[in-house]
């Protein structure tokens, strides 16, 4: 069965570049436009690995990453942030909150492929 | 009889205060008539800023328009060219897959013909024919130069695709720039609102135009070198999990 990777950006030209990135792998990427919509899709989707931005409207990407944490059915699914944030504050931020890990845009396809290997195979 | 001196010298300190007045009053009035005149001149120049400002104002709202329009252009062209790519991607994998089949045949057929070739030496034309037809099996001769091409493509394509996150950079600098325009206009509504009394002008937004708002965008957002910024983060990253860096420069390397 193919692992599934929740992909949360609000920018349809990074979603497509995590899915030509990933797909290739054989992993099924599922895509949210924000925060919000990630969290609608979770429950549905047995999602295996995080992908997520940071800056996205309703529902950011902070706080989807702590609303996951504090869910018990979600605690312990891998979260990798992906961000054009890349101040030491906001990576202390995203890491001290829950995220396994941190890459900043714009991304190498082999760095993601190797992040995300790292949690689901 | 008192009383009548008293009243005629009150009368007169009356009198002398009324002519400091008009003395007083002979000294401002040439200010005050240039006030006026000055007011009566400013007057229109200031009617032509309130219009130039309401004229300013009426703009904005196209102005964020085009913004967006150019966001939403940008993006679809981005995701088509990002279709094409990744079309381009499962096609030359299955071009590899194609010829790495193709030159697993042919070497089937080599061991085929080396054993025809043991079958056929007393037969000098027959062994010539064995010949020929090995000569013509080139694929393997051809395996570096095209796995190289073909490698060269799946290059080419992911950088393409890696550069045209740009886009999404673009996006948010666009958004920072609307998100200021939106400031300036409502600035500049408050000052008309300060001239005359009629309401706030608000953004037409009959287009149905998201307004970026603030903490939607990365207001500092630029397409840099992604190794280097990576790589201090990496280094974050490490430094408080002890991951090995090995593992990460295996992958570069």
């Amino acid at each position: 069965m193919k692992k599934v990777i929740l992909v949360a950006d609000d920018s349809p030209t990074i979603r497509k570049f995590v899915t030509f990135s990933l797909a290739a792998k054989g992993f099924k990427i599922i895509s949210a436009t924000d925060g919000m919509e990630a969290l609608e899709l979770l429950p549905s989707s047995n999602v295996d690995l995080i992908i997520t931005d940071l800056n996205m409207p309703n529902v950011d990407g902070f706080e989807l990453i702590q609303a996951v944490r504090e869910n018990d059915a979600y605690v312990d699914v891998p979260i990798i942030i992906l961000s054009s944030l890349g101040s030491e504050k906001d990576i202390e931020r995203g890491l001290s909150i829950g995220a396994n890990s941190y890459l900043v845009k714009p991304f190498d396809p082999k760095k993601i492929n190797y992040e995300v290997s790292k949690y689901i195979s | 009889m008192n009383n009548g001196k008293n009243d005629f010298t009150s009368l007169g300190k009356k009198l002398e205060e009324l002519k400091e007045l008009f003395v007083v009053g002979g000294k401002i009035i040439p200010g005050i008539e240039k006030l006026v005149d000055f007011m009566t001149e400013i007057g229109p120049l200031l009617v032509n800023i309130n219009n130039s400002i309401e004229e300013s104002n009426a703009k904005i709202p196209k102005a964020t328009d085009h913004i967006v329009d150019v966001t939403s252009a940008t993006e679809l062209a981005t995701t088509e060219i990002l279709d094409l790519i990744d079309a381009i991607s499962s096609n030359t994998f299955e071009l590899t897959h194609t010829f790495n089949d193709a030159l697993s045949k042919e070497g089937e057929i080599k061991e085929i013909l080396t054993e025809l070739a043991l079958l056929v030496t007393d037969n000098s034309e027959a062994k010539e024919l064995v010949e020929k037809l090995s000569e013509k099996l080139v694929l393997e001769k051809a395996k570096a130069k095209t796995t190289e091409a073909l490698d060269k493509i799946l290059m080419d394509a992911t950088n393409i695709a890696i550069a045209l996150q740009v886009q999404d950079i673009t996006t948010q600098q666009l958004a920072a720039v609307n998100h200021l325009i939106l400031s300036v206009q409502k600035k500049l509504s408050s000052l008309m609102f300060d001239f005359s009394d009629d309401e706030v002008k608000q953004v037409d937004n009959s287009k149905g135009v998201v307004v970026p708002e603030e903490g939607n965008f990365d207001m500092n957002a630029s397409f840099h070198n992604q190794v280097s910024s990576q790589d201090d983060i990496d280094k974050m990253i490490i430094e408080s999990n002890n991951t090995s860096q090995d593992d990460i420069d295996k992958l570069f390397g």
